[in-house]
């Protein structure tokens, strides 16, 4: 029999998301006035804003007193809803991974963002709940108990600058930054972008004196981007720390946003080594862990060195690297690797030809895409020669794919899979398949150009 | 063990089904498209109660001591394995049509995947359903 715990509500960082419609409603009634260009209907339209801010902030009101938890001994239970009420219980069983998320903002009004994801696909696949600070450590202590944590990975020195490198993810960076832009300019009223393209303009000038024009614009964009990638990245991983205890993998960091999660270690999925292009030049690979609805996040467990996966082990004992080839490259068609960058690398060649007779100006900037789908067609050929699939002697199965310029190498524990073969006419005639896994959270990893009789006999881990 | 292959009447009415989704699509772009409305809805649909059924009807389903396959496909060929301790539903949907001629889409999940079985056999279908649930113990 359970028992149940006091009846909490949100903190009211919870009503500000609904706020935040209501301010992208308004733009609807000053689109219009901006459309008839006249004082008096830019008036009309500014009181309609301000009879829309005041719906849409009572209704957030409205929301949020209404919206309450209650944790008991085996669940978690939320009451929502004005006419229509909905009730949503959560067992602790099911929950895989815990996430304390506290950006700047909610810092600054004290508050934190809990969010469960869950062991099987369920509606919804996770929850977040809106807390003040202490209530949400201590609801999380509640789901989650963790006693006491010695740390088993805290990046220093070089490793710190390994780790920032290899956990640096240029699209979300972008993304972030760029909001972070936008959320600064509507604060201060001045017009950031306007600062950041004079001093783009000065980098350029800047490379001009020792690269042609076109390649300096290139350089100069990917300098760009990768300096904002690498700070975003260092502000992100400062203080990062991975520890275990018991059953649960604790990970902490972050200076400006906090992040700390929990993971169970009996609900992972599987365990993702990426070899990205900055993995192999820094001899070290990042992990990445998925358990049920939680694909891994964008910051890796931890960055192993070649030769040194004891500290992997220690924190996931079921993992075992393979011991044996995964595949046969003799009976693989090298075609179905090759072609899509293959054609690329071809067009970016006969670019380049054309550039070397007509415009020898623009052949630096033409070498650019040549070079990357260079690369990108020997990342693929390492795929032809090692993307595969076997069991292990542990009862877990290994899975190594390529995408783009990382190889994955994935060890999957979770007997929770299920496969699919893929075949068309070519495919049959030679004797092989696509071969795709499937686990919890909808995650599907695909190995190319299996052995048919492989595909066949790979068994269930159960 | 378990096995059944999708019924010839139950693959038609899965084309059939093609069809009508075509002729809504024409009719409604009938303005845009013009006498071309009239050509594809002719084509889509003779090529869906061609190769469509022919496709569907091709679909087999095999439920083992442990695991249940489903292939599917003549030409690009689909092979499903999943084990029958982690299929997580197990849903039967039957149409007017369907009902008419006794078959129903199957729809099997796991907690990462699921598999449809268009136009299969109703009584292979309940059977089935029957099999996983006290497989798994439920009944």
């Amino acid at each position: 029999m359970t028992r149940a715990g006091k009846t909490q509500r949100f903190h009211p960082v919870f009503a500000l998301r609904y706020v935040k419609y209501g301010l992208v409603a308004c733009l609807i009634p000053m689109a219009q006035a901006l459309l008839s260009w006249d004082l008096d209907a830019l008036f009309i339209a500014l009181w309609q804003d301000l009879y829309i801010l005041i719906a849409f902030t009572a209704a957030a009101a409205v929301l949020w007193y209404t919206t309450s938890f209650t944790v008991e001994d085996e669940a978690v239970r939320i009451r929502q809803g004005v006419f229509v009420k909905k009730q949503y219980l959560f067992r602790t069983q099911s929950i895989a991974v815990l996430e304390i998320t506290r950006p700047f903002f909610y810092r600054i009004v004290g508050a934190s963002r809990l969010t469960m994801y869950f062991k099987q696909q369920a509606v919804p696949r996770k929850f977040s709940l809106y807390l003040p600070k202490k209530a949400a450590q201590k609801t999380a202590d509640m789901l989650m108990p963790v006693h006491t944590d010695s740390s088993v990975f805290s990046p220093m020195g070089y490793e710190r600058i390994a780790f920032i490198m290899l956990s640096a993810n240029i699209v979300t960076a972008v993304f972030f930054i760029s909001m972070t832009l936008k959320h600064a300019s509507d604060i201060l009223g001045t017009d950031i972008k306007e600062v950041a393209q004079t001093n783009f303009a000065y980098i350029i000038s800047f490379l001009q004196k020792f690269l042609p024009m076109g390649l300096a614009a290139v350089m100069g964009t990917a300098f760009v981007l990768l300096s904002l990638t690498f700070l975003y990245s260092f502000v992100h991983t400062a203080g990062f720390r991975v520890c275990r205890n018991g059953g649960v993998i604790i990970m902490r960091g972050g200076l400006l946003s906090k992040t700390e999660r929990r993971i169970y270690v009996q609900s992972i999925s599987a365990c993702n080594m990426r070899v990205t292009p900055a993995a192999r030049l820094l001899r070290r690979v990042p992990v990445y862990i998925s358990a049920g609805s939680f694909s891994g996040g964008d910051m890796p467990l931890m960055a192993v060195k070649h030769g040194s996966e004891a500290m992997l082990e220690a924190l996931l004992p079921m993992y075992e690297a393979p011991k044996k080839a995964l595949c046969e490259p003799k009976r693989k068609s090298i075609a179905s690797y090759l072609w899509k960058p293959g054609t690329i690398f071809a067009l970016s060649l006969m670019l380049l030809g054309a550039a070397m007779a007509n415009m020898p100006s623009m052949l630096p900037v033409i070498c650019v895409p040549a070079l990357l789908s260079g690369a990108c067609m020997a990342v693929s050929y390492e795929g032809y020669l090692r993307e595969g699939v076997c069991k292990n002697e542990n009862r877990t199965l290994s899975l190594v794919y390529t995408r783009f310029f990382t190889r994955h190498e994935v060890c999957i524990f979770t007997p929770d899979t299920s496969y699919t073969i893929r075949e068309h006419p070519f495919a049959i005639s030679g004797g092989w398949c696509d071969f795709y896994v499937s686990m919890p959270g909808s995650i599907t990893l695909r190995a190319r150009c299996v052995a048919r009789y492989v595909a066949d006999r790979v068994p269930f881990l159960i | 063990m378990l096995e059944f292959r999708v019924s010839r009447r139950g693959a038609a009415v899965i084309g059939l089904w093609i069809t009508l989704i075509c002729g809504i699509l024409c009719f409604v772009l009938r303005y845009l498209l013009g006498v071309w409305a009239i050509i594809i809805f002719i084509v889509c649909g003779a090529l869906a109660l061609t190769i469509g059924t022919a496709h569907f009807a091709a679909c087999s389903v095999r439920c083992g001591a442990h695991h249940i396959t489903v292939r599917s496909g003549f030409l690009l060929c689909r092979t499903q394995r999943m084990p029958l301790k982690y299929i997580s539903g197990c849903v039967i949907l039957r149409s007017p049509l369907q009902r008419l001629t006794s078959t129903c889409v199957l729809i099997l999940t796991t907690s990462g995947t699921l598999s449809v079985v268009w136009g299969a056999p109703l009584s292979d279908a309940e059977r089935l359903s029957a099999h996983i649930a006290y497989e798994r113990g439920a009944l």
